[in-house]
């Protein structure tokens, strides 16, 4: 199987050299082509850092990471523009979509600044909204529909330009647990249908069970790595849950 | 489509562009005031022992209006960090979905919004900080 990314050793400091927190601790892991990869850990334990590093938003103090071939902690300016638009697709927590434009305009924004012509716009768009089911709402905006469907606007905006990664940071986090579930089946038919390789970062044990594979990261560190393979959702689920025990996860804490 | 995005969002923000408007409008003709008190007609018409008094005034206005001008710079500083961090947010989306930064003029003037915001409030600002340089130099030589 075709590689789509590579972290090769990273490490990311904060701080300067007397107060200096690692949050990223020398990591390394592969992602291949088509795969739906879950990244869980404790609050504080590097997983959004680890995310942010990823999707180039984040440099690494040290470490390679490499997304098709390309290098991207060298990448810079324009070079790094056109690779984000061209092989990245975000999905995050609180959506963000542009309240001055309707739904449509936001998901076809993603190829207009690819400079797509119009008509291609209009067929990929359509074709991607009657996919996740957003087709009749195509003309509100986004303080006019709900949360769950903003997430599917915002999931439509991330992989209509078929990118090589789609990166998922808490998608769930701000969804009731209904639109939470329609919105990973609709992850779930991405990645299976279209072969789209999805990186999840979460630290809900429910999200992650839709994954095929889970990265569990401590202290800035990988702690564990769980593979689907062949269990049902709920012994996936179950085998979570026993990690996050282990993990001295985010129960005790609370209490 | 940028078009419309641009367009939007000038539509959208056109309440912080008239503050801001209103702001560097209000410092540079509240300095010009300061600046031209002694050209004033009614200042020509005194008698001549109040004359020196407006002379002496005229002296330290020198002075005040250098220190004026330095508050109005920083308040144009201040009011164009106003309006980009007001939409912070926005372009971090832009930057996110890998928009070019420099916008190709010779295919579209209107590529984005960042860039003709950017352009209005440098011209203005440019504009106001000059005119103050300006009543500031020829101020010194009369």
């Amino acid at each position: 199987m075709e590689k789509v990314l590579e972290v090769k050793n990273i490490e990311k400091y904060y701080g300067n050299k007397s107060n200096l927190t690692k949050a990223i601790d020398n990591i390394s892991f592969d992602v291949e082509k088509g795969e739906f990869v879950g990244i869980m850990g404790a609050s504080g334990s590097g997983k959004t850092t680890l995310l942010n590093c990823i999707s180039t938003i984040d440099r690494v103090t040290s470490g390679k990471i490499v997304i098709n071939g390309k290098d991207i902690t060298t990448l810079k300016g324009n070079n790094l523009n056109k690779f984000r638009r061209e092989e990245l697709g975000f999905i995050f927590q609180d959506f963000n979509l542009l309240d001055t434009l309707t739904c449509y305009e936001n998901i076809a924004l993603a190829l207009t600044i690819q400079r797509v012509n119009p008509k291609e716009i209009d067929k990929r768009v359509k074709k991607i909204a009657d996919k996740l089911g957003i087709k009749n709402i195509l003309k509100k905006y986004p303080y006019q529909i709900s949360g769950g469907q903003k997430q599917r606007v915002a999931s439509s905006r991330a992989i209509i330009t078929n990118p090589k990664l789609i990166l998922a940071d808490e998608p769930t986090g701000s969804l009731d647990s209904k639109s939470a579930r329609q919105l990973l089946e609709i992850f779930e038919t991405l990645n299976n249908n279209l072969n789209a390789t999805i990186l999840m970062v979460t630290h809900d044990a429910f999200t992650a069970s839709y994954a095929k594979r889970i990265l569990f990261i401590k202290d800035g560190k990988i702690f564990n790595e769980l593979i689907k393979g062949n269990d049902t959702r709920k012994q996936f689920f179950e085998k979570i849950i026993e990690v996050q025990t282990l993990l001295g996860g985010d129960l005790n804490d609370v209490i | 489509m940028l078009f419309k995005l641009s367009f939007r969002n000038m539509k959208k923000s056109i309440k912080d562009f008239a503050i801001y408007f209103l702001t560097l409008v209000l410092g540079v003709a509240i300095f010009y005031m300061f600046n031209s008190l002694d050209s004033q007609e009614a200042m020509m018409q005194v008698s001549n022992s109040t004359r020196d008094l407006i002379k002496l005034m005229i002296q330290m206005m020198g002075m005040v209006s250098v220190f004026v001008a330095v508050i109005l710079g920083l308040l144009i500083v201040y009011a164009n960090n106003f309006l980009i961090n007001r939409r912070k947010k926005e372009f971090g989306i832009y930057m996110i979905l890998g928009m070019r930064k420099k916008p190709n003029f010779k295919n579209n003037i209107t590529r984005n919004s960042i860039c003709w915001n950017y352009i209005i409030s440098s011209w203005i600002s440019n504009r106001s900080i000059w005119f103050a340089i300006y009543v500031n130099i020829s101020r010194q030589i009369i």
